[in-house]
């Protein structure tokens, strides 16, 4: 009888694929300790970098005397120094941002920002793009013109950024443009980036605003749909008379949403009150949401109507909205509550109670 | 006899806008309290509550700044210190509210340095002497 001593194939693989594992977590890990060990070595570089810079950074926007000549950055220092500058920039409103942008041309930033536009890193680029516009250097606006029109969704509000901070009224209007047409427009991004320049925007946007008549002619609800979200995204206040036909009942639901989403002031409540018994649900929401805003007491029977709504989400904005409503009277409106007999409404408003 | 400095209790989250606001009030002599969040400003003020002002920030941790504001009016002790709201909040109905809910003044971000100053520096009189 012979005893077989030849290793099955399966195993040896299976050995070596084990042995291939082990040696790449180790390496997964040295790494991971390697990148933490140079991190905990810069930290005291960069604080002390932080230390020197951000009072001289905030000394030269208030126009105060500093040092001359200004020091010269190394190599190391010009990323986080331009990372800075920006956020000071970003911090900051009137003659300070024009002074910190001298400071920014006599330490390089264009030349570092210029560098960085075609980055492999996002977020090198977008600071790049930025830090063109706040150092307002007009040289680079064809190529910041390129990026508005041919960048992707947050790309392109960078460059609508950059080319408001250098000249907002020339540029005005092909920065709206750009935002009418973009695909999958980043609109938290517009907000938070572009609301600066909201009156000049408003002043393009207004007389652009689509004929509702002609949308539906043209569907999908594209353009209309794009312009009552930008409308928000920059919190502009639309006149009710441009809203009314958007919210029409034969306009598409993702219209009328989006325009009872704008809806200001009281004489916009009777377009609103007139979707209560809309089917869609989304629409009841947005219903009771805008009647909370703009709505006065006589409205309160709406809203106490669309508390006992079958939809969570409606009966929780009814309870947000009557609790919120200006000279309510908490116990009169728990004792209304009470005689409807709807114990989810009655809940609903206990739950808002608690919240506030 | 010297004057006491003027003492500032800023409340906000951000270092770097900490740091902007820290610089230049201590240019104009005043000394600066700096404190990350709503609840332990509300401690702070229970063990100190003998502010010049208050400089405070809408959206914090713990507790926001609009709560902060509500229990510094209620509480009379706190109520007759000024508080100058520094938010990023730049709605007109939240502004509104803080209003309501008793803030002397408001002051969006970015913000203008010369008229923080000039906004804040409105409720101390000592700093008009001292200017």
């Amino acid at each position: 009888m012979t005893v077989q001593t030849e290793l099955d194939f399966s195993l040896t693989l299976a050995w070596w694929l084990a042995w291939t594992t082990f040696l790449l977590l180790v390496l997964i890990i040295m790494g991971l300790l390697l990148l933490r060990w140079v991190r905990w070595c810069n930290e005291p570089r960069m604080a002390a970098f932080q230390a020197y810079w951000r009072p001289m950074l905030m000394r030269w926007a208030i126009g105060e005397k500093v040092c001359e000549p200004m020091p010269v950055l190394k190599a190391q220092e010009r990323w986080p120094f331009m990372r800075l500058w920006l956020h000071s920039q970003m911090s900051l409103q009137g003659p300070g941002r024009q002074r910190l942008a001298e400071l920014g041309l006599r330490m390089g930033c264009r030349e570092m920002a210029l560098a960085r536009v075609d980055s492999t890193h996002y977020s090198e680029r977008m600071v790049g793009v930025l830090a063109l516009g706040f150092l307002q250097d007009r040289s680079s606006v064809p190529a910041l013109m390129e990026r508005l029109e041919s960048g992707n969704g947050q790309s392109m509000i960078y460059a609508a950024r950059a080319l408001l901070e250098i000249d907002q009224v020339a540029h005005g209007a092909a920065v709206v443009h750009a935002l009418l047409t973009c695909e999958g427009l980043d609109f938290a991004l517009v907000s938070v980036l572009l609301k600066p320049f909201k009156t000049r925007l408003e002043a393009v946007m207004m007389p652009v605003c689509p004929q509702p008549q002609a949308t539906l002619a043209k569907a999908p609800h594209a353009q209309a749909f794009q312009w009552l979200r930008l409308a928000q995204a920059l919190k502009l206040l639309v006149p009710q008379w441009r809203l009314t036909p958007f919210l029409s009942s034969e306009q598409h639901i993702e219209i009328v949403i989006a325009a009872l989403r704008l809806v200001q002031g009281e004489q916009g409540t009777e377009a609103v009150a007139c979707h209560v018994k809309h089917p869609d649900w989304r629409v009841r929401v947005q219903v009771a949401r805008a009647l909370g805003r703009i709505g006065g007491q006589q409205h309160q029977p709406i809203l106490l109507g669309l508390l006992t709504d079958k939809q969570w989400w409606v009966r929780y904005r009814s309870a947000q909205a009557l609790w919120q409503m200006p000279g309510m009277r908490h116990d009169q409106l728990l004792a209304k509550v009470l005689a409807t007999n709807d114990r989810y409404a009655l809940s609903m408003l206990h739950a808002v109670r608690s919240e506030k | 006899m010297q004057t006491p400095p003027i003492s500032i209790l800023l409340i906000e989250d951000d270092a770097f806008m900490t740091s902007l606001v820290r610089f230049m009030l201590e240019r104009q002599q005043m000394r600066v309290t700096c404190v990350a969040d709503g609840r332990k400003a509300l401690h702070l003020l229970a063990e100190t509550p003998s502010f010049d002002a208050v400089l405070l920030d809408w959206l914090m941790p713990q507790v926001s700044g609009i709560e902060v504001l509500v229990q510094l009016k209620q509480r009379p002790e706190w109520a007759a210190i000024p508080v100058v709201m520094l938010s990023a909040v730049d709605d007109g109905q939240e502004i509104a509210r803080a209003f309501k809910a008793g803030a002397n003044d408001y002051v969006t971000k970015p913000f203008d340095p010369q008229e923080l100053l000039a906004r804040l520096t409105r409720f101390i009189p000592q700093f008009q002497l001292v200017a």
